[in-house]
């Protein structure tokens, strides 16, 4: 998180994490697509030739302001392609949020795994685990036949039980109730830590 | 969290340095690609967030390619060499750097050293611990989440 208090900015970064193909980029794509142009920057793509994110997307929200100050989202994804292990870890350096997106088609729930534990690994660096860090799961590509039964996503993937939402990206479907939600996330614990260090100065 | 006496202060050190070089564009931006401050050409109308993300993250991208080639710290400099324009990065301590750009007429030299002389002033600045003006509690007050809450269903509206 970064106040720029002289400014009345306070930044968040949420970081969209998944294997690759997941729909991490249809999920800012969309957002990008249906957000007031006023409250949102240009949506930064930067892909290989082969149109497969190469370092990340970026697109920055603004919402309006709250008591005078001006919440901006930063909203980041990464490469989920294994070769890119470093740029994922490049760009979670100062990550307050993140929407792990799942992609619900059978053959994927290995990917889905692996990709789950290279996050938490990367979490550990920065002294954080996924049960102390404010995190969000969508299960993107619902509408797919060979989609996996929910229930059954939730105990491959959802060991915490974080809050988790079904989505189809493309269509708009989950995307705007995942990211409330991993906001929500981020400002909770943000409370829950103020409030911690309020009880132990008392 | 910066002051608003700090960011006054910075303000004025890059005033100064866009007095001194024909700059079209100073940055003050931190490892995140948050803009600090910053000084631009009212007609240069260019996405200063976008140019301050892509600046951090290339600059921590050349920072492992620093690693890897063994060098002791990341690389002090990145100079980007335009047709119009050039883009000098250079770091002000460790989580933060400089973009200037500038007319790719004005001579390398001058800008590295005004740049250098003005990250000599910032640094004091940066380091410096000004007590907050506002507690962490009071921004994140109770009425903070349901506010938020109501301008983000206000703004995703159409989004269903």
């Amino acid at each position: 998180m970064f106040i720029h208090w002289a400014l009345r900015e306070i930044h968040l970064k949420i970081v969209y994490y998944g294997p690759g193909l997941s729909g991490k980029t249809a999920n800012l794509q969309y957002i990008y697509s249906r957000i007031d142009p006023a409250l949102k920057s240009d949506l930064v793509m930067l892909k290989t030739h082969e149109d497969r994110t190469i370092f990340f997307d970026f697109l920055q929200l603004e919402v309006g302001h709250i008591d005078g100050k001006r919440p901006k989202f930063n909203l980041y994804t990464v490469p989920g392609q294994v070769n890119y292990d470093l740029t994922r870890r490049i760009c979670l350096n100062g990550v307050d949020g993140i929407v792990y997106v799942a992609d619900s088609q059978s053959e994927m729930m290995d990917a889905n795994l692996d990709t789950l534990l290279d996050l938490e690994k990367h979490l550990i660096r920065s002294g954080k685990t996924l049960e102390n860090f404010p995190w969000v799961l969508q299960y993107n590509k619902r509408d797919l036949p060979s989609a996996e039964p929910l229930e059954e996503m939730e105990r491959k993937l959802n060991f915490f039980g974080v809050p988790s939402f079904e989505a189809v990206a493309p269509q708009g479907q989950g995307v705007f109730n995942t990211l409330k939600e991993v906001i929500r996330q981020v400002v909770s614990s943000v409370q829950a830590q103020l409030e911690g260090n309020q009880r132990m100065r008392a | 969290m910066l002051s608003q006496k700090q960011f006054d202060e910075i303000s004025d050190c890059l005033s100064e340095l866009a007095r001194k070089l024909r700059v079209t564009a100073l940055l003050l931006i931190d490892s995140g690609g948050r803009i600090i401050a910053q000084h631009m050409l009212e007609e240069w109308k260019v996405n200063a967030t976008i140019l301050a993300v892509l600046t951090a993250s290339t600059h921590a991208a050349s920072r492992e390619m620093a690693r890897l080639l063994r060098e002791s710290s990341n690389f002090k400099m990145v100079l980007y060499e335009g047709e119009e324009h050039n883009a000098y990065v250079s770091a002000a301590g460790e989580n933060t750097f400089l973009v200037v750009v500038f007319e790719s007429s004005v001579a390398l030299g001058m800008v590295r050293l005004f740049t250098k002389r003005t990250i000599a002033r910032l640094m004091p600045v940066l380091n410096r611990q000004d007590a907050p003006s506002v507690g962490m509690d009071q921004i994140f007050d109770n009425r903070f989440q349901t506010i938020l809450d109501d301008e983000l269903d206000r703004s995703f509206k159409e989004m269903g």
